[in-house]
């Protein structure tokens, strides 16, 4: 998740289109699979499940966060997923480095590295993949509980990333075209690489809802059809 | 004794009566005792300063030897007393030569902490915590939404962006007097060894960094470089060079900005800002909270930046807390850009 995040957060500031293929054939060609499948499945928005509505966002946040100063910074950042994920503190450090404040400024740092390091070991273990299967199955009373324990678990932009992904549309100026030419341009370098993506990427296809697949013919293994829906759109 | 005997708010800054002197006063006075060298508190044309060294050099650099009509330096931990206050400089962690000024007067202490923040920074002299009575805090970064997280992670992720984009030339924006320095410094603690290159607005004082001792590598004018060259380096230039004309010399730059407020989606837009770098040299919301707590002070006064969330978070906890309306402060980058420009002028 965290190396996705970084993806749509670059994508979203960077302007020119060959500068875009560049980041997002990069990130294939560094990221394993399947979670790569579903980040070009993400990009090219092939996935499709049921999105989380502002307002139980907002209620989660409201748990939270102090009502004056969650007024005052959405006022400030104008965006709810945004202002949510800057503001959020995850409940497992929630206190340690800042009320048992040592008076020497190298304490508060070291443990304030400490809290880093916890973070980014957490989004190493949150995957992409993982997300996209459980909210493809989770029930509608099950989501705010699962979001939050996520959001414990990532940093602002993976905060960030998340709230786009469930809240529907990412908005980072990649359209499926785009995304599909970056994957592809992986062939230009190495060809076996696109021999790994294959399936990931025929599966986004399908999943796209134009080659339906035939009976008889191998399922997708990682994305059972009850995860992600084709979509009726197309 | 009230601690508005000690300090008075006024809108040229604060006031110490029973000593004679304004602490960072925004117009000229006939004693002013300067916190930092930024320009928005250490102005020019003041009769008698009190600054660090670090401080007085700066402006010196700044605003030549006129800058005021005498200057009289003072180390961390040293105490001057000026009328009937005694004056205690301690470290602010914010920049070369930063300090928080203690005035105390008849058992009360107030602390001026001008700008600060309570994380590393191998350019300066790390942040003191004093206790007392009266904090009268920067809020510059103060709201919830503002944690700057990790500055190591901030420069590995422009490394990574510098060898994935090996044919374009990344140019980082950023404050000239301490950001400049402090973003070279930890570029160098992550293993960068090629040369940096600099706009000509911030040579003197990085050269002025160097002669204090702090160790920033090889860097480079970026106007002695040319197109093809430029290729695949990083070059540091104050913020409101990014997108003039002289950003053109690079080859398709990556602009990047190194400040705090690029934690906002929406600020980093406004300056058209590709690679948005969080690296602060002030305190974000938890050390503002943190250090409030800390100096165990009772009476908070807030000023430049977002003093309202800081006054109602104060209250909330059980302390006195009012916002100081004094003008001319936080706009750092605005003012820094309109020196800069004026630099330029002179410079290339």
């Amino acid at each position: 998740m965290n190396r996705f995040a970084e993806l749509l957060d670059r994508l979203a500031y960077e302007p020119g289109r060959n500068n875009k293929l560049r980041l997002m054939t990069d990130y294939f060609r560094s990221t394993p699979d399947p979670e790569r499948g579903f980040a070009l499945a993400a990009l090219t928005g092939a996935l499709s499940f049921q999105h989380a509505k502002p307002r139980m966002i907002r209620a989660l946040i409201a748990e939270r966060v102090d009502p004056v100063l969650f007024e005052l910074s959405y006022d400030y950042v104008g965006d709810l997923s945004e202002t949510i994920a800057l503001m959020w503190k995850p409940r497992t450090q929630a206190g340690t480095s800042l009320q048992t404040w040592d008076a020497s400024p190298s304490a508060c740092t070291r443990a304030l590295e400490v809290d880093h390091g916890d973070v980014s070991q957490g989004h190493d273990k949150l995957l992409l993949s993982s997300v996209v299967t459980a909210l493809s199955s989770l029930g509608k009373s099950e989501l705010p509980g699962q979001l939050a324990r996520w959001l414990d678990r990532l940093d602002e932009t993976g905060r960030w990333a998340l709230l786009k992904l469930v809240t529907g549309g990412l908005r980072i100026g990649v359209s499926a075209r785009l995304a599909k030419t970056a994957a592809a341009a992986l062939g230009d370098k190495d060809p076996q690489e696109v021999e790994l993506i294959w399936p990931d990427l025929r599966r986004t296809v399908r999943l796209a809802g134009r080659p339906r697949p035939q009976a008889g013919e191998p399922r997708c293994h990682v994305l059972p059809a009850r995860d992600a829906r084709p979509r009726d759109r197309g | 004794m009230r601690p508005e005997d000690i300090l008075l708010p006024t809108p040229a800054g604060v006031y110490c009566k029973i000593g004679g002197f304004h602490i960072d006063p925004t117009q000229p006075v006939d004693k002013a005792v300067i916190t930092h060298g930024h320009s928005d508190h250490a102005r020019a044309g003041h009769g008698a300063v009190l600054a660090t060294q670090e401080t007085l050099d700066l402006m010196l650099l700044r605003y030549g030897t006129n800058f005021a009509a005498s200057t009289q330096a003072i180390r961390y931990g040293e105490t001057v007393t000026l009328g009937g206050a005694r004056v205690t400089f301690h470290p602010a962690g914010h920049v070369l030569g930063s300090a928080q000024i203690a005035v105390e007067a008849n058992g009360l202490r107030v602390v001026a902490s001008g700008d600060y923040k309570n994380v590393v920074d191998p350019t300066c002299v790390a942040f003191e915590l004093v206790r007392c009575d009266v904090f009268i805090t920067e809020a510059t970064f103060g709201l919830p939404i503002f944690r700057h997280g990790n500055a190591e992670a901030e420069i590995a992720k422009l490394l990574r962006s510098v060898a994935l984009f090996p044919d374009r030339a990344h140019l980082v924006g950023a404050y000239s007097l301490g950001k400049a320095q402090r973003v070279i410094a930890l570029i160098r603690e992550a293993g960068y060894d090629q040369p940096i290159y600099l706009h000509g607005a911030m040579e003197k004082i990085t050269r002025y960094y160097e002669s204090r001792g702090i160790d920033l590598g090889r860097f480079e004018l970026a106007r002695a470089a040319n197109k093809a060259e430029l290729a695949g380096t990083i070059t540091l230039c104050p913020p409101s060079t990014l997108k003039d004309l002289w950003s053109r010399r690079f080859p398709d730059p990556v602009t990047c900005f190194a400040s705090g407020w690029m934690r906002v989606r929406a600020r980093a837009r406004q300056h058209l800002v590709e690679l948005p770098l969080v690296i602060s040299d002030h305190a974000d919301w938890d050390g503002l909270t943190a250090t409030i707590a800390a100096t165990g002070a009772s009476d908070i006064w807030v000023t430049h930046g977002q003093e309202e969330a800081l006054v109602h978070w104060s209250v909330t906890r059980g302390l006195q807390a009012r916002p100081l309306d004094i003008l001319g402060y936080g706009e750092e980058d605005e003012t820094d850009g309109a020196i800069q420009n004026a630099n330029l002028g002179r410079m290339s």
